[in-house]
């Protein structure tokens, strides 16, 4: 299989974003990074080259992780495309409620670096 | 010209020539000492970064080899992954938070936090850098060097649950609460339940012991830890807590008939406990706690009290959380609804309604 695809990691942990994006370069994957929901969000809205599969981050300076979940999924482009979330705190609500936004999958950190790549590859 | 000054315009004038030059170094050494450390900054990032990437190849890869790769390493680059490591330890999970803790070995960080255990100023960077690495430590040496504040005794505990000790829990707990004087910190707290939620409780066996002997703040927390703790124990092992139902503080009365709700229903406690003079408790809270204690336990005898209490209900805050208990116990909300009670229950009802709104989102109960 033949991994171009283009993923958008939005992200503010710079330790994080460098663990994933070494990661899924490794594999492959066209990595482009986000530290701001908003200027992420900013970004989608013009872009003519949308992303494959997004990773989100829950909590994000600007709009946080759920907001740019459910902008995302409004938007005829983006209702389709797979989401992963990734969230230090993975309590019950937080799954239930990013589950009821529509996300794909849900990642809770700390986490396997090799998870990320595998719940990609499923879902592309 | 000088002569035609006053002392006083004299004086401002000698000021203002000596400050000028004064302020004007002091602005000087400001500036380049922030130049300075951005330059250090700006260092310490590129190196990091550099480090980083070159961490991630060899941890991604089959055979890392540490120790090489360590000992071609300047001192100060050992500087920046021992910063480094634990950052990404609290990250990773899985081969690679394996892999990482073999860098740890590497970079000596084992021997040197346990080396630092002795030194004040560095106990609690030590004990963080045990924990992440998952390294066991004597508990005799922790409970020795590490028990001056709570954090450091919350501290402590944490690397004996994350080594795995054989004795994390009893070890753990002991050290955590020391001889009872003092009140945990919040990580305490968690600590503590982490140590007794499970196959071992030495915590009852402890409180058993020496309950009496805690300050109030203690005793308030470690019942409060217990309540919510999976306790596999019977209702003999529970029994020290029945003479603190009478226990002078009105704090540690509730925290007890809290602790009862989630535990209370074992009937070798049950059969001791007077219910009467619980609800006869000069305090409503306590009064209240004890009703919604007889509808978690949900059975006929229960209902029996929660109906003589009832009658006992006089404050409005009485009636809504009998109301409330009510309408936790399973056969409680089957009953008719007195008309005193009316205008609680229309309260409860609704409380619930939104209830089953919140869980959809936030999971939450306010007061079952």
């Amino acid at each position: 299989m033949s991994n171009s695809e283009h993923i958008l990691l939005v992200e503010d942990d710079q330790l994080v974003q460098q663990l994933i994006v070494h990661q899924l370069d490794a594999r492959g994957f066209t990595v482009e990074t986000y530290g701001d929901g908003t200027e992420c969000w900013e970004w989608l809205a013009e872009t003519d080259a949308p992303p494959d599969a997004l990773i989100l981050d829950v909590m994000l300076p600007g709009a946080d992780g759920f907001t740019l979940l459910k902008r995302l999924r409004q938007h005829d482009q983006y209702r389709d495309v797979p989401v992963i979330m990734l969230t230090a705190c993975g309590s019950e609500s937080d799954v239930m409620h990013a589950f009821d936004l529509g996300v794909d999958d849900f990642l809770t950190k700390p986490f396997r670096p090799s998870e990320i790549s595998a719940r990609l590859r499923r879902l592309l | 010209m000088i002569d035609s000054l006053s002392s006083a315009e004299l004086l401002l004038i000698g000021t203002i020539i000596v400050l000028t030059p004064l302020i004007f170094f002091i602005g000087l050494v400001t500036v380049g000492l922030s130049i300075r450390k951005r330059r250090v900054e700006r260092r310490r990032e590129d190196l990091q970064q550099h480090l980083s990437q070159e961490l991630f190849s060899k941890l991604f890869s089959d055979d890392p080899n540490w120790e090489k790769w360590v000992k071609a390493c300047s001192a100060q680059e050992r500087r920046a992954l021992r910063r480094l490591l634990p950052e990404y330890l609290r990250l990773i999970r899985g081969a690679q938070y394996d892999q990482l803790c073999e860098l740890g070995v590497a970079l000596d960080m084992e021997t040197d936090a346990k080396r630092k255990l002795a030194r004040r100023s560095d106990r609690f960077r030590a004990l963080t850098w045990l924990a992440l690495l998952g390294k066991s430590v004597d508990p005799a040496r922790l409970e020795k060097h590490c028990t001056d504040t709570p954090t450091l005794r919350a501290a402590a505990a944490r690397v004996l649950i994350d080594s795995d000790h054989p004795e994390a829990a009893l070890q753990g707990t002991k050290i955590l609460l020391g001889d009872g004087t003092g009140p945990l910190s919040a990580f305490g707290l968690d600590v503590l339940h982490q140590l007794n939620n499970g196959a071992e409780n030495p915590l009852l066996s402890i409180a058993a012991d020496h309950a009496q002997d805690w300050d109030r703040r203690v005793l308030v927390q470690v019942l409060t830890v217990l309540r919510f703790c999976h306790l596999n124990a019977s209702g003999e092992q529970l029994g020290w807590i029945l003479p603190l139902l009478e226990h002078d503080s009105i704090r540690v009365r509730l925290a007890s008939v809290g602790l009862l709700k989630r535990h209370g229903w074992r009937p070798t406690l049950r059969a001791q406990l007077d219910i009467e003079m619980l609800l006869a408790d000069s305090d409503s809270r306590v009064r209240i706690g004890t009703f919604m204690a007889l509808a978690s336990w949900g059975d006929a005898t229960a209902l029996r009290w929660l109906l003589w209490g009832q009658l006992i209900a006089k404050t409005q805050r009485e009636r809504l959380g009998h109301s409330r208990a009510l309408a936790v116990h399973p056969q409680g909300k089957q009953l008719p609804v007195s008309p005193t009670f009316e205008q609680y229950d229309r309260w409860v009802q609704a409380e619930l309604s939104i209830r089953k709104q919140r869980q959809r989102h936030w999971g939450v109960a306010t007061w079952t």
